[in-house]
């Protein structure tokens, strides 16, 4: 298998890393990394579980290949605190997701950080734009929404 | 996402075989659009990658079996000039890799409004921060509401190579049987959108589940109405063995009609489509539509969507007097759904 | 960071993987294995040293081997395992793998086994009253078909398991249901004894360290000591037999190479190969005298078990019983047909049959109803059960007046009546559905109940909870119960109230078969009524404790049967159901009349299991409770919507295609507007029934389906009879009418 070799920064550290070319983000993370947070389940780009931060956005891991990762930067559920941006990775546990942990928790952390990270005060309809897709069907999504919109509130009190 | 080639940068991403020659697999990096054309020039037929969602899938089996064949790779990730979206008097200008969550910001002032409302429901968060425009464009599948509209209100695409660069219409990009004609050194590079003055627009996905990457089915109108009669009229199709139908002719037979339409004109428009639509089910009709049947062609789930499609493509035409209503009604229900997965 | 099954990737480990059938009957000819590289395995049924079929069902008619020999049953069928370091060499290698098969006839359909002897493995009947002269005098007699086809069950993290052998203990990671079982089963299959073998149940929080252990290794691992959270969701869906086989096989690859391995199933492989729910066809058949009145119904309900039927018994039964569902036929004869098929093994679903039984009686009632010109409320109140309870099948229920209550309480909230009347004349008066006059609107009704069953034969297997006040006034709790949630809220609630300890922090130790007693698999809705009963217990216990002890304290409780039911079962007057709980849901729907999509524009539910964490809960902290409660009712209602309305398992030449999963996601509608009501049964008490609360979870499902179906029907004036129903099956029936 044809493997190659880049450079990136992974939660804050500067690695350099060799896998095969085609091998997703996702894959690597898991089994080369032990950064087992980021969760898949079926093909690319289907399920929203695999949520991580690249150069600040959200994305799929499941549709990065190896060599996409030269000179980017890569935060995972494991390293979200590392951004000092509110909030952290606590506080969306405790409001958004109500201390409740299920297989996708971990995805919607993901999408909740990456939404404060591109807006300061998301509305309602940037909620639903960043949520829309990564809820499943059991979730409690109007819970959820609340929960963002909580600490939207909060961020802005802070501000004041 | 289709583009091409560059010039390495300095020190291309260069893999030496691991057990043969033919294993090794360059990657290459271009910073310009010229580097890029270049690059794709020199080495034809290399796969050019974008956002990946569309790629990843698709290589996901050939993944799993230990390699990708050997074909080199460009990635796009560093050509600034396939990033830019520019807004002229007449149309807004889209860079091929820009990806689907930009158009979003930039909100639904500037891009059209139909069009702004199937970006931001496209997929989920992860997917639009990745996909792009040009890659959606060239993807095999035409099976969003994105393009469906993009062919409605005829998008152009600059497709440049190292000698030459043109502008072709976006129905013009695939063959009958869904094939792109871009040859092995050919490149998407940008999109235009014409602002047209349309006062009537409609776009509608429905079909049996919410998830807008596998609609069901695809409508999409645009009228301009003026003094009760249709000075012009777009109507397209998508999601139909994995097609975007636009017939210019039904169109035409549409133009200058006063609205409301009779009974006579809605039936001849209905027989029409009919016809057209069932071109696309009829494996004897290939040879004289040159559209392929895709297998899948004769199951229900299609003459669902065929049948309704029509109902919606007339109910479009009915209430063309109506254009308060037409915001209204439909679409919506998709819409909301998108929240739960 | 709380680890499920699948994030765990032990030191060394191998991957396995299952090569599998893919005919769909036969017999197996050959075997051929290309040569292996070093590390790689394969194993076949003659590698297992014990008993080759699954033992955690003795009773059952058809039963499952570990590994096909011989023959094959059913496309899919695990024929092989093999296993080694790398995935993709070792899926190439699978794919070189060539087993020769010779084909036989498959029964690929229900309807195709029913008449064939050797695919009928049981049959049934119940009779009351004299059902041949009723018939006989029947002013008309009303005839109809139902069925339910198979159904996914939604569960996120696919069948996983990661098994390590160390020469003398083997220690199982597993998401089942059912950790007793599968610790059954396996030592069985390993001839190992029972103690030799732990099973650990997520959260695994000290997963890590457990598996240092086992490689002989004494570091400590890294245990993260900030525990953020412990409300853990695992799903329930579909975690028992599969995962059974599916610890099995990573359990005899491990055994068998003396290396840890991990076997996780992809999205599409628990897709396409883990159980669905059991497809259903129920006919019925009823005569009505001249005023409407049902006199007789003749039941008759064909159940597919697939290709073998461990577990399917319990659910026949359960669905015969309430097969005629709430309504008091003075004559009835139900019939029952338990048939296996070539197809995948299909399993134990939310409801526990509950939803096949409730949907075809439910339809066929509103169809009763219809006829005889009465709205379906009053019908249903008109024909409820009375009698003391006992249903056509002849099971009694004790807290039968449930029924009443919640439909009283739902219709009042939905304001059916009205609805129903307004709908009923638009549709009279609609000529065809592009005659598009009024909106397409309907509106309809469904009643379920839901049984506890009663403890007749004395299982062996008893619910316990041991609950630890720690020195740092935290709280631990020890048990296999799985639904967290719950069990949080109610600590918290039940801690804050009678210990006076405020913000407390709640964990729950994982289930680990060496710590925790043997209390049977997880069942959603034992836990609902247990949980409180004995968190309470054991709070009380600590309460009493905690001033004459220093911290920590640890206590704790063993459900014992109640004795209101010992008594019944010692004096042979036991009934089936211990206690039920029901549930009535209205459905109100809206149809495009363009494309057929249905949007649903409102769900009522009301509900009689719940009465809060129990008496000794305060008002205030109950609230805790109830949000715990109703987000089970939600999902419950998801799971019925996606049963009504959802793109259905469809099978093509015996076996479900791969691609389809993307399709198959579960309900994709709007969660629509949802009101939930929980109504007091005063017939649930100690003294009746032997417990204050009764379970909720998994109850709405069988109520939501036949009340979306009726609306649907009411909005366009077909009667669908088989679910799911789609744009594409109403389209259908307009073109076809």
């Amino acid at each position: 298998m044809v493997k190659t070799e880049v450079a990136l920064k992974l939660n804050g550290k500067n690695i350099k890393l060799k896998a095969p070319v085609w091998k997703n983000l996702l894959d690597v993370l898991r089994e080369d990394l032990g950064l087992v947070g980021t969760r898949g389940s079926q093909g690319a780009g289907n399920c929203g579980l695999c949520l991580v931060l690249k150069n600040g956005k959200t994305v799929d891991a499941c549709s990065i290949p190896f060599f996409e990762l030269m000179d980017t930067e890569i935060v995972t559920i494991e390293g979200i605190n590392l951004i000092k941006e509110f909030p952290d990775r606590s506080l969306i546990i405790s409001e958004v997701l109500k201390n409740t942990v299920s297989y996708r928790s971990n995805s919607i952390i993901m999408a909740v950080k990456g939404l404060f990270l591109e807006k300061t005060f998301p509305g309602d309809d940037d909620i639903k734009y960043a949520l829309s897709g990564i809820l499943s069907p059991v979730d409690d999504s109007n819970g959820i929404i609340q929960g963002v919109k909580k600490l939207v509130n909060m961020r802005s009190r802070r501000r004041r | 996402m289709k583009e091409r080639p560059a010039k390495p940068k300095k020190q291309p991403v260069t893999i030496p075989g691991v057990k043969s020659a033919s294993a090794a697999q360059t990657i290459f990096f271009p910073r310009s659009i010229k580097e890029l054309l270049t690059l794709y020039n020199k080495n034809p037929g290399s796969i050019i990658f974008a956002g990946g969602t569309g790629i990843m899938m698709n290589r996901r089996s050939e993944r799993e079996r230990g390699g990708a064949g050997g074909r080199p790779v460009i990635s796009l990730k560093r050509v600034q000039d396939l990033t830019k979206v520019v807004r002229r008097e007449r149309f807004l200008e889209i860079g091929a890799a820009v990806p689907l969550s930009r158009l979003a910001s930039i909100g639904s002032r500037i891009v059209p409004k139909t069009l702004y409302n199937a970006i931001i429901n496209y997929g989920y968060y992860g997917t639009r921060n990745l996909a792009t425009l040009g890659g959606l464009i060239c993807s095999p599948w035409d099976y969003s509401e994105i393009i469906t509209i993009l062919y409605a209100l005829d998008a152009q695409l600059e497709i440049r190579s190292i000698a030459h660069t043109g502008w072709i219409l976006i129905s013009g990009l695939k063959k009958a049987d869904g094939e792109s004609i871009l040859s092995e050194n050919e490149i998407l590079t940008r999109v235009r959108i014409p602002y047209g003055s349309w006062n009537r627009s409609y776009s509608r996905v429905f079909g049996m589940d919410g998830s807008s990457t596998y609609p069901g089915a695809i409508f999409s109108g645009f009228a301009r109405i003026e003094k009760e009669s249709i000075e012009d009229i777009r109507l397209s199709f998508g999601g139909i063995g994995n097609r975007v139908i636009r017939e210019r002719n039904i169109e035409m037979t549409l133009q200058g009609k006063k609205i409301p339409l009779t009974e006579k004109d809605l039936s001849l428009i209905e027989s029409q489509i009919t016809d057209l639509l069932d071109g696309f089910y009829k494996p004897k009709d290939i040879k004289e539509t040159g559209v392929l049947a895709t297998p899948a062609s004769i199951n229900p789930v299609e003459s669902y969507r065929a049948s309704a499609l029509k109902r919606i493509m007339l109910w479009f035409l009915n209430n063309l007097e109506y254009p308060d209503y037409l915001g209204q009604i439909g679409g919506l229900q998709n819409r909301q759904s998108k929240l739960y997965f | 960071m709380i680890n499920f099954v699948s994030d765990i990737y032990p030191e060394g480990t191998l991957y396995g993987i299952t090569v599998r059938s893919p005919i769909s009957k036969g017999r197996i000819v050959s075997i051929k294995i290309p040569k292996l590289p070093k590390g790689y395995f394969v194993v076949s049924a003659d590698s297992i040293p014990g008993s080759r079929t699954i033992n955690t069902h003795p009773k059952t008619c058809i039963a499952r081997p570990w590994l096909a020999e011989g023959n094959v049953n059913y496309k899919g069928e695990a024929v092989l395992l093999m296993a080694g370091p790398d995935r993709n060499t070792l899926s190439y290698l699978s794919m070189k793998v060539s087993i020769k098969y010779k084909k036989e006839k498959a029964i690929l359909n229900t309807v195709n086994a029913e008449t064939v002897e050797e695919y009928l493995c049981r049959t049934a009947i119940r009779r009351r009253g004299n059902i041949d002269s009723a018939f006989k005098n029947a002013y008309q007699i009303v005839e109809e078909e139902y069925s339910t086809g198979a159904q996914r069950q939604f569960h996120e993290e696919p069948q996983a398991a990661v098994s390590v052998w160390n020469g003398t203990r083997l220690l199982i990671i597993s998401n089942t249901q059912d950790p007793f079982g599968v610790q059954l089963a396996v030592s069985e299959m390993l001839r190992l004894p029972k103690k030799k073998i732990r099973v650990l149940v997520p959260p695994v929080e000290r997963a890590e360290s457990e598996l240092l252990k086992y490689a002989g290794d004494e570091r400590e691992a890294e245990v993260n000591s900030n525990v953020e959270t412990i409300c853990f969701n695992p799903g329930f869906n579909g975690r028992l037999m599969d995962s059974v086989v599916v610890a099995g096989h990573s359990a005899l690859l491990s055994f068998v190479t003396g290396k840890p391995v991990r076997m996780v199933y992809s999205a599409e492989e628990d897709f396409m190969y883990a159980a669905k729910r059991y497809p259903v066809i129920a006919r019925y058949k009823t005569a009505l005298d001249e005023g409407g009145i049902p006199k007789a119904i003749k039941a008759e309900i064909v159940m597919d078990a697939g290709a073998y039927t461990d577990g399917a018994e319990e659910i026949f039964e359960r669905i015969l019983t309430m097969a005629a569902g709430s309504y008091g036929f003075p004559n009835a004869e139900i019939t029952g047909k338990l048939v296996k098929t070539d197809r995948i093994p299909f399993g134990v679903s939310v409801g526990s049959g509950t939803p096949q039984a409730f949907l075809g009686i439910e339809l066929h009632s509103a169809r009763l109803a219809e006829i005889s010109q009465l709205d379906p409320y009053i019908w249903k109140k008109k024909f409820l059960i009375e009698n003391k309870g006992i249903l056509p099948s002849g099971a009694r229920l004790p807290d039968y007046k449930g029924a009443e209550f919640v439909l009283d309480s739902v219709v009042e909230k939905s304001d059916f009546r009205r609805k129903y009347a307004a709908y009923e004349t638009l549709k009279k008066r609609r000529t065809a559905l592009s005659d598009t006059a009024g909106p397409l609107r309907g509106i309809g009704l469904g009643l379920c109940f839901q049984g506890m069953n009663n403890d007749k034969d004395n299982d062996p297997r008893k619910y316990s909870l041991r609950m630890k006040l720690a020195r740092d006034e935290n709280i631990i709790v020890y048990s296999t119960f799985q639904n967290l949630e719950l069990m949080r809220a109610v600590v918290l609630s039940a801690a804050g109230n009678k210990l006076g300890l405020k913000n407390v922090n709640v964990s729950a130790a994982g289930i680990d078969t060496d710590t925790v007693p043997d209390t049977g698999p997880a069942k959603p809705l034992i836990e609902s009524v247990l949980i409180p009963r004995l968190v309470n217990e054991c709070i009380s216990a600590v309460q009493k404790k905690r001033f004459n002890s220093p911290l920590p304290i640890e206590v704790k409780k063993v459900h014992r049967i109640p004795a209101v039911l010992k008594k019944q079962i010692d004096t042979k007057t036991a009934t089936t159901f211990s206690s039920v709980s029901w549930a009535a849901v209205v459905t109100e729907v809206e149809l495009d009349p363009l494309s057929f999509e249905v949007l649903i524009r409102g769900v009522w539910v009301a509900v009689d299991g719940f009465m809060g964490g129990g008496t000794d809960i305060s008002a205030g902290e109950n609230s805790r409770c109830i949000k715990a409660t109703e987000r089970g009712v939600r999902q419950d209602i998801v799971i019925g919507l996606n049963l009504a309305a959802g793109r259905g398992i469809k099978f093509e030449s015996g076996g479900i295609i791969e691609k389809n999963i993307i399709q198959n996601r579960g309900y994709m509608g709007i969660l629509p507007y949802i009101d939930i009501s929980f109504v007091k049964n005063e017939m649930h008490s100690e003294k009746n029934t032997g417990f204050v609360r009764t379970g909720v979870h998994g109850l709405s499902v069988a109520a939501v389906a036949p009340a979306y179906v009726s609306a649907v029907s009411q909005a366009t004036g077909f009667y669908p009879n088989h679910l799911p129903v789609t744009p594409l099956t109403i389209q259908e029936y307009l073109e076809s009418s």
